[in-house]
């Protein structure tokens, strides 16, 4: 992943006008958290209407199964069809994405906090709460160093504001 | 609660308390949170970048295509019950 090719990423994402909310590593990364990905996590609904736009959207990148390889380009929606996560290595690096985001019932309503990147990139970012959710469902040891980071962002955050009124 | 998925199979290696305990660094985080959205996206990049390097430096082309296919398998069967159409594609 060379610089700013995420944001590139999520450009052709919100572009595509894709309902896509960032969650994951990078999302962590957004609030604060000190580690490091080479994935760009976004949930969103997979289904007949989102499945052609996420593919005419990365097509100019290239999108291959990311296990899968020898499959060659990712560019008929209809076979993605049934897919609960989406895991693809694009000219841009890997994206994945996610149909199911436990432990949230529906991933068109996440909670959300809107971020602002590079030339004014707006992106849907996973709220903290509910990311630490997330991270502390998920309960690999990764992930809860990552919750134990962001428990302790949330308090910085917390202690500031206390400090600030 | 939705069931918890095949490719969280280590959620209950850890006892809850476990994130509670972990151990951070507090004054990292605290400058991280003076660098804007942009600053800490582009760290992450550099990061990676170092990493590649070091992955490159270490191993040789023959051993990173093994490492690659291990790694691709591992994945595979860690979100089996997520990806189960691509078996038949």
């Amino acid at each position: 992943m060379k610089e700013a090719e995420a944001e590139r990423l999520l450009r052709l994402l919100v572009d595509a006008g894709l309902p896509f909310t960032l969650v994951g590593g990078l999302a962590a990364i957004t609030h604060g958290a000190t580690m490091f990905t080479r994935v760009v996590d976004v949930a969103m609904t997979l289904n007949e209407v989102t499945l052609p736009q996420l593919v005419r959207a990365l097509a100019s990148v290239h999108p291959r199964h990311a296990t899968r390889p020898e499959l060659g380009v990712v560019d008929d929606p209809a076979k993605l069809t049934g897919f609960r996560l989406l895991l693809l290595e694009t000219d841009l690096g890997r994206l994945d994405v996610l149909g199911e985001l436990p432990p949230f019932e529906d991933v068109r309503t996440l909670p959300t906090v809107e971020r602002k990147f590079g030339d004014g990139l707006l992106v849907q970012v996973l709220a903290l709460d509910a990311l630490i959710e997330v991270k502390a469902y998920v309960g690999r040891p990764k992930d809860r160093a990552v919750e134990a980071e962001l428990r302790a962002v949330r308090d910085a955050m917390r202690q500031s504001d206390l400090n600030n009124s | 609660m939705k069931p918890r998925p095949h490719g969280f199979g280590l959620g209950g290696a850890l006892p809850a308390s476990t994130a509670a305990s972990v151990e951070v660094d507090l004054a990292l985080i605290l400058s991280n949170l003076e660098l804007t959205v942009e600053e800490r996206f582009r760290r992450n990049a550099e990061a990676i970048q170092l990493l590649e390097r070091t992955r490159r430096a270490n191993f040789t082309q023959a051993q990173l295509k093994v490492l690659e296919e291990v790694e691709r398998e591992r994945t595979r069967a860690n979100w089996a019950g997520w990806l189960g159409p691509l078996d038949a594609l």
